[in-house]
């Protein structure tokens, strides 16, 4: 269980996330979206204990501002943005950095396995940096996989912290990522992840958390926040939610010259 | 799924180039021992030593000379070395030097330190302190100026390489001159010990010197091994190594404290010999690939080797005088820092 309550964060004396409260639970799906410089990467930066914030955030009921570091590797993987390597190091070595920092059993094979579920078999001898933009983030994905390997470990379940994951991703692999995010969820573990595309939120995401200027603008299932009238006060332009004849919503931004609602 | 592979490619394998540098460093090391002024050759030792004893003579150049100089070559080296690399794990960058980024000049300005103002102890610190005060010294500002790069050159957990560089040139430049002024206030004494000492040579090796600079390069090489796996993490940016589960904070300190007491130790006691500490963790990195666990001792083994070999040349291609050893391993280190530079020319937008 993740439970988040009154979470502030101050940066530069700049307020960017004022009393943000919520939970996720393993087994879940949770999606946090809102607009541009809505706080969403500072609220998974905070969640994650990467930056100081005022609020109380307690993970698998661990204070995370207060546990050391391996601890918490050992039941979470976080996955940023973007991530630079400082040295040549290959593929399969960036995979087993994860390896080694989390925790339950691994053998030398896992790292070729999970290099092969993220689509890039046979590149673990491969230098880092002369993979493309989008297999650098896949190898990226592959070592936060290797941390987080055991959906349910023997301190709680398992959690996946994904900031933004297919940024970079072509619709494949982001079909992919969002497959992996789902059986990960399906095996008893938590995913919480960052995510744009309003579409993969519709289609993978259990429960939404939806930012608008620091604050949580609306929270809960994928239908209650996936709104026309919810989605068009927080991005600020007409937004249309439908429904497609196989399953969950769709949504579609309206052109320039429609109103909102 | 379409994988034949049998073993993990992903896993480099060590153990035969730490094996070959083990091997490297017993070779350098019975050649240095058997060259020398004195024209006496191994063969004349062994001689001795299984026949009927060393004279005295030879048992003087073997003992209180040779030896020595050669553990001080590997000690410096290994210091050097390690010192760099764990600056280039620290600062996430190959060229991070102690001596192009200001830590060797720090050091050198708290060795000056102690021996123009040493004289101000009080007797009864100054003998408690003796050989070890001026390596002491070295490793302070040498500490100094890494903490102060720092906090320059760091925002946000991330270095700006750019920034590094050019603090590190100030840094130097202020240590430079704050050690000029110190010289020029020196007396006679004081001035030939400084003089003596900044000429960067093993030529000054004594069991003495080298009693002096371990209790600080010791620790500093055997603490290294501890810090690797955290410098691999922290190859991703700090926050992802914290996430990889690495104390941070503590590692960036360790980090500071070992670099800082190797190089100011190995100035103390040798003089500023630049460019191990970027050339030896490069080519390591090169052939073995930048995993910590294996560069750090590698580096070791390789610095103390490549020091021990450049004092042969030092000692050799102007025999019966002495190159000082920092004009070699300048000769041979600038142009491979400027080949590092220029093959990361693109990368860094300089």
């Amino acid at each position: 269980m993740l439970e988040a309550s009154g979470i502030d964060v101050v940066v530069a004396r700049r307020p960017v996330l004022s009393g943000v409260g919520f939970s996720a639970r393993p087994g879940d799906v949770t999606a946090i979206i809102g607009p541009n410089g809505s706080g969403k990467t500072t609220l998974l930066r905070a969640l994650t204990g990467e930056l100081a914030y005022r609020g109380s955030v307690r993970l698998n009921g661990m204070d995370v501002a207060a546990t050391p570091p391996r601890r918490l590797a050992a039941i979470r993987a976080v996955l940023a943005q973007s991530t630079q390597v400082a040295f040549p190091f290959t593929a399969g070595e960036i995979v087993r950095l994860g390896l080694e920092a989390g925790s339950g059993p691994a053998d030398d094979g896992l790292v070729l396995r999970l290099l092969a579920e993220v689509d890039l078999a046979g590149a673990a001898a491969r230098p880092y940096h002369q993979l493309s933009g989008g297999e650098q983030a896949r190898v990226q994905l592959a070592r936060i996989l290797a941390q987080a390997r055991t959906p349910v470990t023997p301190h709680g379940p398992g959690w996946l912290f994904l900031d933004e994951p297919v940024a970079s991703l072509d619709i494949a692999h982001q079909l992919m990522v969002m497959r992996i995010a789902r059986g990960f969820a399906d095996a008893g573990g938590g995913v919480v992840m960052v995510l744009h595309d309003l579409n993969l939120t519709a289609m993978v995401a259990d429960r939404v958390l939806l930012l608008k200027s620091g604050a949580i603008l609306a929270k809960g299932g994928v239908d209650e926040v996936l709104t026309n009238a919810l989605l068009a006060e927080a991005f600020g332009c007409p937004i249309r939610v439908g429904t497609p004849p196989l399953r969950g919503p769709w949504v579609l931004p309206q052109s320039a010259g429609a109103t909102l609602p | 799924m379409p994988l034949a592979l049998s073993g993990d490619s992903s896993r480099r394998r060590p153990v035969p180039l730490t094996l070959l540098l083990i091997l490297l460093t017993a070779a350098v090391s019975v050649a240095s021992l058997g060259s020398g002024a004195s024209g006496l050759t191994l063969a004349d030792f062994a001689d001795g030593l299984w026949g009927q004893g060393l004279d005295q003579r030879s048992g003087v150049i073997l003992w209180d000379i040779r030896l020595p100089r050669l553990a001080m070559g590997l000690a410096v080296g290994a210091a050097l070395a390690v010192s760099g690399a764990l600056l280039q794990g620290l600062f996430r960058n190959p060229l991070a030097d102690p001596g192009i980024v200001g830590v060797g000049a720090g050091s050198s300005l708290g060795a000056v330190l102690a021996i123009v103002l040493g004289g101000l102890l009080p007797p009864g610190l100054a003998v408690w302190a003796g050989v070890h005060l001026v390596p002491f010294a070295a490793f302070l500002g040498g500490l100094s100026v890494t903490l102060l790069l720092y906090a320059v050159a760091t925002r946000a957990g991330q270095t700006s390489v750019a920034t590094m560089l050019l603090a590190g040139i100030a840094l130097g430049a202020i240590a430079a001159g704050v050690t000029g002024i110190l010289i020029y206030l020196a007396d006679d004494r004081q001035l030939r010990d400084v003089t003596f000492w900044s000429m960067g040579s093993l030529a000054g090796a004594s069991w003495e010197r080298i009693g002096g600079a371990l209790p600080l390069i010791l620790p500093a090489l055997l603490l290294a091994p501890f810090l690797a796996r955290g410098l691999n993490a922290l190859a991703l940016g700090e926050a992802q190594a914290l996430h990889l589960g690495v104390r941070v904070q503590l590692l960036k300190r360790a980090a500071v404290f070992a670099s800082a007491a190797a190089t100011g130790a190995a100035v103390a006691i040798a003089g500023g010999i630049g460019f191990v500490g970027i050339v030896v963790p490069h080519l390591i990195r090169l052939v073995g690939g930048p995993d910590h666990r294996a560069l750090l001792p590698q580096s070791a083994l390789l610095g103390g080797s490549l020091l021990v070999l450049a004092d042969m040349v030092a000692r050799g291609v102007v025999a019966p005088a002495e190159l000082p050893i920092g004009i070699v391993t300048a000769c041979i280190g600038a142009p491979v820092f400027l080949w590092i530079l220029l093959g990361r020319r693109g990368l860094m937008g300089l």
